[in-house]
């Protein structure tokens, strides 16, 4: 195994270890500015040991599916971990298209997960699954569109070669190209794990949300993998936000054999904790947007897309201007 | 009941016979075979000959497939009909059908060709209408043509039959009429084939081999016949008329193309125009149906368009010389046919199942069936989560050659307006791919789960063991085709070079690419599964203690099934949201007193090309008919008068040329 993929692996388990902390993050900068004392930063992991401890509730009308969607849920986080590059590390199993499966696997993780609240028969999750089949499949072309416009630009298929190591030089020559496409991706980032304006985690009425009540009749551990599979989603979307907006210093780690070229090693471990740093400051991002927003009417939701969509169009059309 | 053993006898015949017939197309695609066979038989313009290449393999591989399938469940479907319907009729128009497509694909002369085409259009009319009762004249028409609201389901099934086969009918024969103009400017044209024709004269050609090959294979506004005819027609022949008979229109295409030769770069973007309206507005009116059988039928519009707007991406690569992106959105197309047959054979049959069992595939009546038809629902399931392109099933596979040709295109492009045309088309085929998981979720979570909207899933029966044998059959195919990715493209790898041409190294440049890429997704989706299974086992594991609940109802103990979320109100927003597109229906009753009484609010979402055609085509007949009526009064002076005025008239134009 080469020193890349080492470090690609260990970067994996990283971001296992540490993707609950993003939602933890979130809520903090939300209390700061509201200036509350808020909620303790590892809550969620306090609150998956104690979901993992309890029984598991099922609704009488449910089948198969609704004890399928917690596994897919997490095993789609995983598989996408497994794909976006963490920074310069590059990914475990990358290859040219990966960008299409990573899409592809949080729709399967959707798929279940809305034939899930589908299947308990409820008024509310049936809501709660037609409001995110709707909302998602206006994101989806965006969520797809915007790897894509950096690998027309790049000339490769991956996400590691096309987004995970940018070169500082290319990033600064073309800072508005990378911002539009990081807006972009930001928005989607936002509509896809139902932050606000997009939806309230945080509500307590049935009628206003969208991804919690469709989990409303998990619980145990059932709810507890489904927690953690948001908290992977949002967590590799962080990590995808983060590669558009941290370049890469100096030239190339890695050799062609993915061996580590000498004297590189401390700026290895200086852009990883660049990525590192990025991805929480995505987290701080959404938090302040958080703060300052309130969520939009449900008709008003497409917009976030169109907007995404408008950004990610410009960046298109500004690489093919310059092209 | 003798006659539904003669049946059993066409299954025993047809089914091992096309399943070797597969085989043999299967090797024969893989070692490129190309044969070629003449008759010396008498046709009037021609003669006739057939052939055997890579490129027809493709097509060949699917149809014997589908036929394998389809006369395996023949008889049970039959035993399913109305007592004393005509058995040996309808056992001979199905092999008519099956046997016209296999030797429409191998015809290597055109008017051989269109006698061929005309028999397999033909035949599915007679399957269509003698499904019911034998009976001496067709049934009268249903007098509407738009019958998909929530409302509208007391039509009864003959008359509903009927009017498929007609509709059907004139559909194919419109589109027959376009082949023969297409055919007649080619037999007039100059004899030095396509390269010394004008311009005008290959365009001509073109777009009327795309109308009439496009009203086969059921693109957006000719897909007129296919929600009516899919809708009617019983499990095994809307499994070999979604499965089989639409990639005919495909094939038709792909081979119209290869005669014309490279051709201009008009009919690249014609193909991406025709396949980008028909795979969004499939789409969107297959969302929005409340009827199982018509939003599968929507849905192989966009699928068609799918594969079109590949088809038109390779030929624009071509144009700008990217064969990587060339053959990648080639192969793409190519395998989209094949996963498209799969899926929508496996879902038309189970979704059969579900008529036969309940007489009804009206999703606002259906729900919880998962409970009563476990082994049918799920491979309903396998089948949606299929072509809603989800990974690791097989159209995800098609799709993602197909966005990374486009990619390709846009990046080897780049600078010029092919690049733009190539990202629009990705963000299509994004949004496409979008909308059928939203489509999908909505029939697969409204039929199959939750509690029951109607009393009628009580008597749900399990269907017979032909049935569950071929979905299970074609799940299972669904599922390897995905995962099998590296053995797929070695299969069709010999057709592509009906696209590419022999440009040798950069041919051999891209296929490495290709050919390097697709295990490494295969080992991808595998470690994904693997992944999956580990972590169910710690779900499992976490699980100790498990009960039964009843549902949260929001802290309100009565909730019932008809609280569920209903088609309609899953489909609303969507519906709202795309209004002008799709130009539903909505009723919502008004409320005037104070204690209101029962009311209906809900939408249908009319098929407006069916309404505009009809409109434009029979509207006018209808009138100039209703006017001639007058014409014709029964007074008998007065057609002395007529005949008087036309002997006058005679007279005067037999002077007139005399002289």
């Amino acid at each position: 195994m080469s020193a890349r993929l080492l470090c690609a692996f260990a970067a994996f388990g990283f971001s296992l270890l540490f993707a609950p902390l993003a939602p933890g993050i979130i809520n903090r900068v939300k209390a700061v500015i509201a200036g509350r004392q808020g909620r303790p930063l590892l809550l969620l992991y306090y609150d998956l040991r104690r979901l993992l401890r309890k029984e598991a509730l099922y609704p009488r009308c449910s089948t198969f599916f609704f004890r399928l969607a917690p596994a897919v849920g997490v095993c789609a986080g995983i598989t996408a971990l497994l794909l976006v590059p963490f920074g310069p590390m590059g990914s475990c199993a990358g290859f040219p298209g990966d960008f299409v499966l990573v899409a592809g696997v949080f729709a399967v993780a959707r798929f279940t997960l809305m034939t899930a609240a589908m299947d308990t028969g409820s008024a509310f999750e049936g809501m709660g699954a037609a409001r995110e089949a709707f909302f998602s499949a206006l994101a989806e072309p965006v969520l797809l569109f915007c790897p894509a416009v950096l690998c027309f630009r790049a000339g490769v298929y991956s996400l590691a070669a096309g987004m995970g190591s940018i070169p500082a030089a290319a990033w600064f020559n073309d800072a508005t190209f990378y911002l539009t496409t990081g807006a972009a991706l930001f928005l989607v980032l936002l509509q896809e794990n139902c932050r606000l304006p997009a939806d309230d985690p945080d509500t307590h009425l049935e009628l206003t949300m969208i991804h919690e009540v469709m989990i409303l009749d998990h619980s145990g551990p059932d709810l507890a993998f489904l927690e953690y599979a948001s908290a992977l989603k949002l967590w590799t979307f962080c990590l995808l936000t983060a590669d558009m907006f941290v370049p890469l210093a100096g030239g190339p780690l890695f050799d062609a054999q993915g061996a580590l070229l000498p004297d590189a090693g401390g700026r290895a471990a200086f852009s990883a904790a660049l990525t590192f740093a990025g991805a929480v400051a995505v987290a701080v991002l959404v938090g302040l947007v958080e703060s300052v927003t309130a969520r939009f009417r449900m008709e008003r939701v497409p917009q976030i897309c169109a907007l995404a969509g408008g950004f990610i169009c410009l960046a298109a059309l500004a690489y093919w201007r310059t092209s | 009941m003798r006659a539904a053993e003669d049946a059993a006898g066409i299954r025993l015949i047809t089914a091992p016979a096309s399943l070797f017939a597969c085989c043999v197309a299967c090797a024969a695609l893989w070692t490129g075979a190309r044969e070629s066979l003449a008759l010396p038989l008498p046709l009037p313009l021609g003669e006739c000959r057939f052939a055997l290449d890579p490129l027809r393999s493709v097509f060949l591989i699917p149809t014997f497939l589908l036929v394998a399938v389809a006369s395996l469940v023949l008889p049970g479907r039959l035993a399913a009909m109305d007592e004393g319907a005509d058995y040996g009729r309808h056992g001979f128009f199905f092999c008519l059908l099956a046997s016209g497509m296999v030797l429409v694909v191998q015809a290597a002369d055109g008017p051989l060709f269109l006698i061929l085409w005309e028999i397999m259009s033909l035949a599915p009319f007679f399957l269509l209408v003698h499904n019911g009762k034998r009976k001496k004249s067709l049934p009268e028409p249903a007098p509407k043509p738009h019958r998909d609201g929530e409302g509208g389901h007391g039509s009864p099934a003959a008359s509903d039959a009927a009017f498929a086969g007609r509709i059907y009918l004139v559909a194919a024969h419109l589109g027959a009429l376009f082949l023969l103009l297409a055919f007649a400017c080619w037999e007039t044209g100059a004899a030095g084939g396509p390269e010394t024709w004008t311009p005008a004269r290959a365009r001509l050609i073109f777009i009327a081999t795309l109308i009439g090959f496009g009203a086969k294979c059921g693109l957006f506004p000719l897909h007129v016949w296919m929600p009516e005819a899919h809708a009617a027609a019983p499990g095994h022949v809307a499994v070999l008329m979604s499965g089989a008979m639409l990639n005919m229109g495909v094939y038709g295409l792909v081979t119209t193309l290869r005669l014309l030769g490279p051709g201009d770069l008009l009919f690249a973007y014609i193909l991406m125009g025709a396949g980008a309206l028909s795979g969004l507005f499939g789409i969107l009116a297959a969302s929005a149906q409340s009827d199982m059988k018509r939003v599968l039928a929507y849905s192989s519009a966009e699928n068609m368009g799918i594969i079109l707007l590949a088809l038109g991406a390779c030929l624009l690569a071509l144009q700008h010389d990217a064969q990587q992106a060339a053959l990648l959105a080639a192969a793409g197309a190519l395998l989209h046919v094949w996963n498209h047959s799969l899926c929508k054979s496996l879902l038309f049959l189970t979704a059969n199942a579900v008529k036969e069992s309940l007489h009804t595939t009206l999703i606002p009546r259906l729900g919880g069936l998962q409970k009563r038809l476990p082994f049918t629902g799920a491979c309903f399931a396998a089948g949606s989560a299929a072509i809603a392109g989800l990974p690791p099933l097989n159209c995800f596979l098609s799709e993602l050659l197909i966005y990374l040709g486009l990619a390709s295109g846009a990046h080897a492009t780049r600078g010029t307006e092919a690049a733009l045309v190539f990202m629009a088309a990705f963000f299509v085929l994004g949004s496409i791919s979008g909308m059928s998981l939203f489509t999908f979720t909505r029939l697969y979570g409204l039929t199959f789960l939750g509690l029951p909207r109607s009393g009628d899933g009580a008597h749900a029966r399990k269907p017979d063991a032909a049935l569950r044998a071929a979905a299970a059959f074609l799940a299972l195919l669904c599922v390897t085709a995905g995962l099998a990715a590296p053995l797929m493209f070695r299969l069709i790898r010999p057709a592509l070079l009906f696209f590419t041409g022999d440009h040798a190294p950069q041919s051999a440049e891209a296929l490495a690419f290709i050919e390097e890429l697709l295990p490494r997704y295969t080992c991808a989706a595998s470690a994904a599964l693997a992944v999956f299974a580990l972590v169910r086992l710690a779900n499992a594991r976490a699980r100790r203690a498990s009960r039964e609940c009843g549902t949260w109802t929001c802290a309100y103990p009565y909730g019932n099934a008809r609280m569920q979320y209903s088609a309609a109100s899953f489909a609303l927003g969507l519906v709202l949201f795309l209004k002008p597109l799709l130009r539903p229906r909505i009723t919502v009753p008004a409320i005037r007193a104070l204690f209101p009484g029962a009311a209906e609010a809900g939408f249908s979402a009319p098929d407006r090309p069916t309404e505009l055609w009809i409109k434009a085509l029979f509207q006018p007949v209808v009138y100039a008919a209703n006017k001639a009526k007058a014409l014709q009064h029964g007074l008998l002076n007065i057609y002395i008068l007529y005949i008087l005025i036309a002997l006058t008239a005679a007279l005067v134009w037999a002077l007139g040329v005399s002289s």
